[in-house]
């Protein structure tokens, strides 16, 4: 988010100094060396449509189109062949950027900005620019909600650059035009592009166009109700972005997880996911997205309810519609927090904002929001039994909505029949119950109709997959049993033995090209296998490295007192020569039996020594992980004590109390003590982490302490890990299982230490991890193990 | 001369004991053991003014060395005991901090038994 804020605000400043620069040029005669600045100006018109600033955008693309028609203007430039060449294509590029500037307000006007851009580049044979129009074409169609003009466009733009252009131009291509077919339900063709993309795009290692493409099959996936497979995609991506630490595309990507979990119903995770990404949006420049974000959790909120949680997302929503100048956001910002006021009930600030919409949405011609916001304040006069205001808005509401909203009419239209009923107007009330009945005819077919083409839509795209997903055993079966058919048609007819043939082929054809899907699907699973092994084992040898400095102290001790009993002995050997030699056999038992002891602690220590270098062994040995009764108690002090001393023999200033309070009670625990030992690890090490942290904030009177605490519950043994460092903000809380969630500076933390712990504990060992956490106060982390 | 040894190894004691067997058994010097910050200060109560002085390791769970050492010196103010602070760590920062609060001096681990055989000697 820092980085792409520092992008924007490097081009808006190198924009200021360089439309200076232009000023100051104006006064002088075009150069030939102006194409420069062109490009310029060009780039960042489109850096700004790519952060979605299109007003930024257009001043750039008409700053640059001035230039370019300036430069075809010179004589030199008319009797230079390549110069105009090469001016034709920057002025081609120039109303490229100019079209996707004004495609949200006038979409005629774009539309033949491009018809004019592609005009040009056709003139000068330019086919990559070529494919960029057709592109743009694309993309506004896509966004207009135009499919099919979509698909043709990015079909164009395909070809072309299949022809001319790199295989990572080809792969972004692709996963445009499965966006394109995606909007017109062909989710079938949509997913078999992706894939093509996706695999090109692993190869290239090309970062963006493969979250791209993952993104949209997550929605592919949505569309067709598969939500496990959609929100897997959406990990993937989420899982790059996040090791390229990218925080607006993780907020995206919340985003896109918070709507599926919408669509599929399940509005708590929803909630969290638009959250979240409303958290790191507040923290960057993407206004639009903010809004977006503020609107679902709006959404959310009033399905729960929750009207005053609804008013007060919408209300923040809308300020960041306004920022981010989108008009039509703006209208859906007011009719949202309108129907919010409606809700709570608050009728004047409802009235209040439908009317803001109304006249914005006259301003800019969206007939829908204005019929919208006049129906909601009729609903509002309806309510007050005021009949004769709410009909002059109801007439209006059905004169501006769209003839095409079929449902929309026949709401409106009940209404007015209603209205007219109650003030007694029983004629025009039978009016408009005949257009309601009209209208309510026309949506159920309409909706019939939807449903049947969504439904052959999933339908194809199951088929596809199930297709897809059948074994070669299967396929070899049907082979045979055609290579079976064939031999009996040989005896039969020459012409059953030919279509025997024919279908062997297509048999054979699709054979082939099922195996290579499933070839395709093995490499992706098996390359996402191998990185889980690789980060797994990232983060054990990161916790190794933790672990040895610890260790290291904590084998010091025996070792001293090997060293020392052993020196001792020495010393007493001597002494036991005086004394036989003397003949005081009192003071020769005596010494015989301090030797005695002195060589059981040698053993004793030496054995504790080793011990320590067999827990250091395990702890980094992966596989073949046995579960056996184990003492948590002994487990968790010695983990307490190796986390404290690997932390303090890598900062000597680190200074903590830390107390073990175990359950002697506790009976062992079935459990692999490499794995919890591992986990105990993690959480006293982000203990000590939290403590440290906060006696750096140099509170006056603050004594950090660590405490892990054993106990013995019913059914389950219950380990505490408590420290009373600042806390856990509510907004990390939900994130910190997640992998690759870190809240230490970069290179400090891989980020997968609590998810691997919660993943051993819940998965591994049956028992939950839990947090409670207090900001200021401290956090507990508290395992929970069935016995 | 009585000296009270806190640490929270136990085996400091037959240590302690025997590195220092001629010391005891000629009634030179006489220890006591306590293994925490806690147990030192119980010991204390019911002993005062009996320990001259006191060795005591800095890295132990609950009341650390150095959190022991601050009450020795503010609440056993005439005769203060002489307090020798032990640690495995022989760093600047617990040095300094040691000093601060008042330690007499200031040993590392592993203990050079010799080395403070003399320094007890110079405190007679």
């Amino acid at each position: 988010m820092k980085l792409k804020e520092s992008i924007i605000s490097i081009t808006l400043l190198a924009g200021i100094f360089l439309f200076v620069g232009l000023l100051a040029a104006a006064q002088n005669d075009v150069q030939i060396s102006d194409t420069s600045r062109i490009y310029q100006l060009n780039d960042q018109a489109y850096q700004y449509y790519y952060y979605s600033n299109l007003d930024s955008c257009k001043f750039f693309a008409l700053q640059a189109l001035q230039w370019s028609d300036k430069l075809l203007g010179l004589e030199t430039v008319k009797n230079n062949e390549a110069l105009l060449k090469r001016c034709k294509n920057l002025k081609a590029i120039s109303l490229t950027n100019f079209a996707r500037g004004i495609e949200n307000k006038n979409i005629t006007a774009a539309r033949d900005t491009l018809t004019k851009a592609l005009e040009l580049v056709k003139e000068t044979g330019n086919k990559r620019e070529e494919a960029a129009i057709y592109t743009a074409f694309g993309t506004m169609y896509d966004f207009n909600g135009q499919s099919e003009l979509a698909i043709q466009n990015h079909t164009k733009a395909l070809e072309l650059i299949r022809e001319y252009g790199s295989r990572s131009e080809y792969a972004m291509k692709l996963t445009d035009l499965a966006v394109a077919l995606r909007s017109n339900g062909s989710y079938g063709d949509a997913l078999d592009k992706l894939m093509e993309s996706l695999k090109i795009s692993r190869e290239l290692e090309d970062t963006s166009t493969i979250i791209e493409t993952l993104l949209a099959m997550g929605f592919v996936y949505a569309f067709v109700e598969q939500w496990d497979d959609a929100l897997s995609s959406q990990q993937e991506a989420l899982k790059i972005f996040r090791l390229m630490n990218d925080s607006s595309g993780i907020a995206r990507i919340y985003n896109d997880m918070g709507v599926t979990n919408m669509t599929s119903g399940n509005l708590d995770e929803a909630l969290r996911l638009h959250r979240a990404a409303l958290t790191i949006r507040l923290n960057s420049t993407e206004y639009y997205g903010t809004f977006a974000s503020f609107v679902y959790i709006g959404q959310i909120l009033e399905d729960f309810s929750d009207y005053e949680g609804a008013v007060e997302n919408y209300k923040s929503g809308l300020q960041f519609a306004i920022k981010s100048g989108y008009k039509i956001s703006i209208v859906d910002g007011h009719l949202s927090l309108g129907g919010a006021y409606m809700k709570l009930p608050d009728h004047e600030k409802a009235l209040h904002q439908f009317e803001a919409a109304i006249k914005l949405s006259k301003e800019i011609n969206d007939a829908t929001g204005e019929a919208r916001a006049c129906m909601q304040i009729a609903k509002i006069y309806i309510g007050r039994n005021d009949h004769i205001t709410a009909l002059n808005w109801l007439n209006q509401a059905g004169e501006v909505a769209p003839k095409s909203n079929l449902k929309f009419l026949e709401e409106i239209y009940q209404s007015l029949a209603e209205s007219y009923f109650k003030i007694g107007d029983p004629e025009n009330a039978y009016k408009y119950i005949l257009k309601y009945s009209d209208a309510k005819d026309s949506v159920i077919t309409a909706e019939n109709l939807e449903k049947i083409t969504h439904l052959t839509n999933k339908l194809e795209f199951e088929n596809k997959m199930a297709l897809q997903k059948e074994s070669n055993e299967k396929m070899m079966a049907i082979q045979q049993g055609q290579i079976n058919r064939e031999r009996l048609t040989r005896n039969i007819f020459l012409l059953g033995m030919l279509l025997a043939v024919v279908l062997g082929i297509i048999v054979l054809v699709r054979f082939r090209e099922k195996q290579k899907l499933n070839r395709r699907l093995n490499e992706t699973l098996a390359n996402l296998r191998a990185t889980q092994t690789q980060l797994v084992h990232a983060e054990k040898m990161a916790s190794l490295g933790e672990l040895t400095a610890g260790i290291a102290h904590e084998i010091q001790n025996p070792l001293n007192f090997v060293n020392n009993f052993s020196e001792v002995s020495v010393d007493l050997i001597n002494e036991l020569r005086e004394e036989m030699a003397k003949g005081d056999q009192q003071e020769v038992d005596a010494i015989s039996g301090d030797l005695q002891q002195n060589l059981e602690k040698i053993k004793e220590h030496g054995k504790r020594a080793s011990s320590i270098v067999k827990g250091m062994l395990e702890h980094s040995r992966s596989g073949s992980n046995e579960k056996v009764p184990t003492d948590l108690n002994t487990l968790a002090d010695e983990y307490l004590r190796l986390a404290y001393h690997g932390l303090r023999a890598k900062d000597k200033s680190f200074q903590s109390a830390f107390r073990m309070q175990a359950d002697e009670t506790l009976p062992n625990v079935n459990v692999v003590p490499q794995e919890i030992g591992r986990v105990m690890l993690n959480l006293i090490n982000n203990a000590f982490y939290a403590v440290s942290e906060k006696t750096k904030a140099g509170i006056n009177g603050y004594n950090p302490e660590v405490i892990v605490l054993t106990r013995r519950l019913n059914n389950t043994i219950e380990i505490r890990v408590t420290d009373n460092g600042s806390g856990i903000p509510d907004s990390v809380k939900d994130k910190i299982f997640q992998p690759f969630f870190t809240t230490k500076p970069t290179g400090q933390g891989t980020g997968l230490g609590l998810s691997m712990s919660y993943d051993i504990i819940t998965k591994g060992h049956g028992g939950k991890l839990k947090l409670e956490s207090e900001e200021g106060i401290g956090t507990v982390f508290i395992i929970e193990l069935p016995t | 001369m009585k000296i009270l040894v806190v640490d929270d190894e136990k085996d400091i004691q037959p240590l302690f004991e025997q590195r220092f067997r001629r010391e005891i058994r000629n009634g030179e010097m006489k220890f006591e053991f306590a293994y925490s910050g806690e147990e030192a200060l119980k010991y204390l109560n019911g002993n005062q003014h009996e320990a001259v002085l006191i060795l005591s390791d800095i890295n132990m769970p609950g009341m650390t060395g150095l959190e022991l050492l601050d009450r020795i010196k503010k609440i056993y103010n005439e005769p203060p005991p002489f307090v020798m602070m032990i640690t495995a760590y022989g760093d600047e920062e617990n040095y300094k901090r040691a000093m601060e609060l008042g330690a007499d001096d200031f040993l590392t681990k592993p203990v050079d038994f010799t080395e403070l055989k003399e320094k007890i000697k110079t405190l007679h």
